[in-house]
């Protein structure tokens, strides 16, 4: 294993993880959308679309985003280090 | 099938495991600490063990890409490798098996140095099995 694949599947992981980060953000905007088109479709339902709001305020909240970057950032890094060290731990094997 | 694409959807595939494995940890945290009714403090700190803990169980569990080892890359082909050998051994199954290990060494060292495996999987297995006839010559 040579110095480039290392960096290559470093890279690899690094743009796997974007996309997913990428996936779960779409997701949670695609399940918004879903639930407020759902309260506009129902226009008298004061409820469902009081609901739909907080859901939104809610999941799109920093805090509820920057924990999932959080999660992804800390999955990236177990990856990648973990990686290495197999990769080390071969060579010196 | 290029062997950067087999690794990046191996990649991504052990990264979307991880990924979904951490959200829902530190869901269950969160409601946990919730249920207990915890501080904001203890409650942060349970959730970022959460997350740590089980990111980093699932990625131990997690074994190196493909082009790490190349079985993997190469066990997909061994109905082709077979049939190939089949072909050339004429039913002889001692030369038959003599001929998986020679074309199934050249794919590896080919995958080795860099090489993409070709749609025609069949022709080029052909083409390695007459650089093993040529080898054994």
């Amino acid at each position: 294993m040579s110095f480039w694949w290392v960096m290559r599947q470093l890279g690899t992981i690094a743009v796997a993880h974007a996309a997913v980060l990428v996936v779960v953000f779409f997701l949670l905007l695609l399940g918004d959308a879903l639930f407020s088109s759902y309260a506009i479709l129902l226009q008298d339902a004061v409820f469902v679309s009081y609901v739909a709001q907080l859901g939104w305020l809610q999941r799109m909240a920093t805090d509820v985003k920057g924990s999932i970057a959080f999660v992804v950032g800390i999955s990236a890094l177990c990856q990648m280090l973990l990686l290495l060290g197999r990769v080390v731990w071969r060579a010196v094997d | 099938m290029r062997v950067w694409v087999e690794d990046l959807r191996y990649h991504f595939a052990m990264a979307l495991r991880a990924v979904g494995i951490g959200i829902v940890a530190v869901a269950w945290a969160s409601a946990l600490s919730s249920e207990a009714q915890q501080g904001s403090d203890p409650r942060a700190y349970f959730e970022v063990a959460a997350v740590v803990v089980s990111v980093l169980i699932v990625q131990i569990l997690t074994a190196l890409p493909p082009s790490a080892t190349l079985t993997d890359l190469v066990r997909p082909m061994e109905r082709d490798i077979n049939a190939v050998a089949r072909e050339r051994a004429g039913g002889d199954a001692r030369l038959q098996a003599e001929y998986v290990s020679a074309i199934t060494a050249l794919a590896t060292e080919r995958l080795r140095q860099g090489a993409n495996i070709p749609r025609d999987r069949r022709r080029w297995l052909r083409t390695l099995s007459d650089l093993a006839d040529t080898h054994q010559a």
